[in-house]
């Protein structure tokens, strides 16, 4: 049932009357309350999924790297392995070259020449220098500049 | 509706029992029967029939697990235990040996030996040993044949194969051929180092030098969990390991090696030299000791004749030993110094002090006389050290009570161990004290070096004293444990102890010099450097309570530079042969040039 006014008012107002008709009943939502512990158990409820979420992906994480972990640890193992034989083959061979070298360097042909011990080695006469002073440079100090306060962007 | 509790006897109850009887359709509506029913039997047979398949299936199934867990249990777990479990074999060598300038003396290697099996072998042998003489060029192929034949198993094939040669030996894959791998230890420069280092035998255990004195720091402590050689670990089915069935801290092996405070430049030079005069005068040995007296350390030591570790199998075992630590000798005048160093503590002399020195005294009947068999009367005491005369010695040392001259002669620790890292050390000789103390010509004779003996290093020793100013210090080849970025993580504990006064041990140098400068030390003169140095003239026993003519043991003791002293080099021949055979003709001329060595090796500056 709808109910009519008393139309003694220009037309503005009927206008505004017109979409009265349309929408006899303009509900305005009233603010909805949430109860405090439902918020705070929702709250709770979302928090925890979230951290089951990320538990679970890490569960998957961890899983992955066990499964991989001997087969990395192999790898590994190995290149170390080979690493230290690497290292062993090498000094010993380096120590190896350099004594073959100094029995050599003991043959006349061989290009290389002994020091002659009858000299001392060549010493520099020690110099006394004083290490320069570095001149502080005078400066005055700096010029007092009156701030000039900007009084206007 | 009506619902029923669901257990056994309302199941039978159940519509699904009920006989089906055909429905007339009415007019829209159902008619339902509401009076009770027969039950079919059919249905409930049909139902136990089920039950009575599920539970036998069941109980089947619980009968395979017992079997297969409880009878078969143990069975099933060893044979999983011998799949997954293998023996992982770590590197764990013994530690390398350094100089102190991180040039390696001694390493560890790898070493493989081939044996053949004949049981295993699935090819014929002549396959087998053509194939392996391949990759092993000198192998003799034939002979291999033979010994396979003869040998069902643990037939030799090479010994001591290097990683490169065993790898492609492994690369050939033949079955009943097989690699033992073992470490060998090396020694790259061969016999420059043998009397310091030593040598290990098969074992691996060290027989001689650093490498026997330093086993428990050469050898990694076995017992700790970390350095087990073999573990026992869990691997999957690829055949990788299982990491989390590693004992903890397993695989953690630390890269510390022994650090020697010896200089290998200097003793090539050292060696080289030596050599030299041990071939011209045909010498029985000869050895070369060069300390820096600051701390102890020793720079070279070399001993002729000498041994190649890497072949020690090849050499007669007397050479094994580093006689200038176990042998003794009798100084002789090169202990002068260090009589006089006595002296002057005890304040019976001061260094300006004048004695006598008659060409010859008599000490309770015996005579003793000058080497030149010459006196010059009235001398000073350098003067005296300058010509290195016996009698002016005596008359300074009986100067001194003879209890207390025995005293500061075991003060010295002559007749001690000085507790060297070098294995067998020899322990001087001192004449026990009631002897010593009861007639004049003990202390006569030791004056000048004889009646007592020590071994060349304590000899060195007691001069670096002198050269320290004082300090009588263990000299020491191990400077400690150093890892990979040269940092000490174990040091020695070195002993030192004051015998002497600063000033005398001082002035006594001064007298070294002058010896050099004036006396029978010309030969070790260097030009724009102050040396100091004393020579040795020793007879020896010839083994029938008397000296020999003809044997002698010569020696040169010097101090380097005298106006800062550092170093000590000390070389003594036994035995050399020729004529003019003194220690400032056969021993003078190799410390001059060790010496000459020391300076350029060391950069010690010239002494203005």
């Amino acid at each position: 049932m709808t109910y009519y006014r008393e139309n003694n008012l220009p037309n503005k107002r009927v206008r505004s009357r017109k979409q009265q008709e349309v929408n006899p009943v303009v509900i305005t939502p009233k603010k909805v309350q949430i109860p405090f512990w439902l918020n705070f158990f929702n709250f709770i409820t979302n928090t925890f999924s979230g951290f089951s979420i990320i538990t679970v992906i890490g569960c998957f994480v961890v899983y992955g790297l066990t499964v991989s972990a001997p087969s990395e640890w192999t790898k590994r193992y190995r290149s170390l392995q080979e690493l230290q034989k690497r290292e062993r083959q090498l000094t010993f061979n380096n120590e190896v070259i350099k004594n073959q070298l100094a029995q050599e360097a003991r043959e006349a042909n061989s290009g290389l020449v002994t020091p002659d011990l009858s000299q001392t080695p060549v010493f520099l006469p020690q110099t006394d220098v004083k290490p320069l002073d570095k001149e502080l440079p005078v400066t005055s100090s700096p010029k007092r500049i009156e701030p000039i306060f900007p009084i206007a962007y | 509706m009506k619902f029923l509790k669901p257990n056994f006897s309302n199941a039978l109850d159940s519509p699904a029992f009920k006989k089906k009887k055909s429905r007339q359709v009415s007019s829209g509506k159902v008619k339902k029967r509401t009076s009770t029913q027969r039950k079919s039997w059919g249905g409930l047979v049909r139902i136990i029939l089920v039950w009575l398949v599920l539970i036998m299936g069941m109980v089947g199934i619980g009968y395979r697990l017992y079997h297969l867990q409880i009878v078969k249990g143990e069975e099933f777990f060893n044979r999983a235990q011998g799949q997954q479990k293998t023996n992982l074999r770590r590197y764990i060598p013994r530690r390398s040996i350094v100089d102190r300038e991180g040039r390696v003396l001694a390493s560890d290697q790898l070493v493989y030996d081939v044996y053949a099996h004949r049981l295993l072998l699935e090819e014929s042998i002549e396959d087998v040993a053509r194939k392996l003489g391949e990759v092993l060029p000198e192998l003799d192929v034939n002979g291999l044949i033979q010994r396979i034949n003869n040998q069902q198993t643990g037939v030799i094939v090479a010994r001591n194969l290097t990683e490169n040669q065993a790898d492609r030996v492994r690369a050939l894959r033949i079955i009943g051929v097989d690699l033992d791998q073992r470490y060998g230890r090396f020694y790259p420069q061969d016999d420059l180092w043998a009397d310091v280092i030593g040598y290990v035998d098969m074992d691996h255990n060290g027989q001689a030098g650093v490498e026997h004195s330093q086993g428990e720091l050469l050898q990694r402590d076995l017992s700790s969990p970390e350095v087990r050689g073999m573990l026992r670990v869990t691997r999957n089915a690829l055949g990788s390991i299982i990491p989390a069935s590693l004992p903890d801290k397993a695989i953690y092996l630390d890269d510390l090696s022994l650090k020697l405070t010896v200089d290998s430049r200097l003793q090539r030079a050292v060696r080289d030299r030596l050599r030299v005069q041990m071939e011209q005068f045909k010498a029985k040995k000869g050895a070369v000791i060069v300390l820096d007296a600051h701390t102890g350390s020793i720079l070279a030591l070399a001993c002729e004749p000498t041994y190649n570790p890497n072949r020690y199998f090849a050499y007669d075992f007397a050479l094994f030993k580093n006689w200038s630590v176990t042998d003794t000798y009798e100084p002789g005048s090169t202990f002068k110094p260090i009589n006089v160093a006595i002296a002057l503590d005890e304040g019976v002399i001061n260094p300006n002090s004048y004695v006598s020195d008659p060409a010859q005294v008599t000490v309770d009947g015996w005579p003793i006389a000058n080497a030149s068999r010459t006196g010059l009367g009235r001398v000073s005491i350098t003067r005296a050290m300058d010509v290195s005369s016996n009698t002016a010695m005596i008359d300074i040392m009986r100067r001194i009570p003879r209890a207390r001259y025995f005293e500061r002669l075991e003060e010295l620790g002559i007749n001690q161990r000085m507790g060297l890292d070098l294995p067998f050390e020899g322990v001087g000789f001192l004449k026990s004290k009631e002897v010593f103390t009861a007639r004049d010509i003990e202390m006569a004779v030791s004056s000048f070096g004889q009646g007592l003996s020590l071994t060349p290093m304590k000899l060195v020793q007691l001069t670096g004293a002198l050269a320290n100013g004082g300090k009588l210090i263990t000299p020491h080849v191990v400077e400690g444990l150093v890892d990979a970025n040269g940092e000490i993580q174990v040091y020695p504990d070195i002993e030192e102890t004051q015998v002497f006064q600063e000033s005398s041990a001082y002035a006594v140098v001064k007298m070294m010099e002058s010896v050099v400068e004036n006396g029978t030390g010309k030969v070790a003169q260097i030009e724009g450097y102050k040396v100091g140095g004393k020579t040795g003239t020793a007879q020896k026993h010839d083994g029938r309570g008397r000296y020999s003519a003809t044997a002698r043991i010569t020696s040169f003791v010097s101090v380097l530079p005298t106006d800062n002293p550092r170093y000590v080099v000390l070389a003594v021949i036994d035995e050399p042969q020729g004529d003019s055979l003194f220690g400032s003709t056969v021993a003078a001329p190799i410390v001059t040039d060790v010496m000459k060595s020391l300076i350029r090796i060391r950069g010690i500056p010239p002494s203005n």
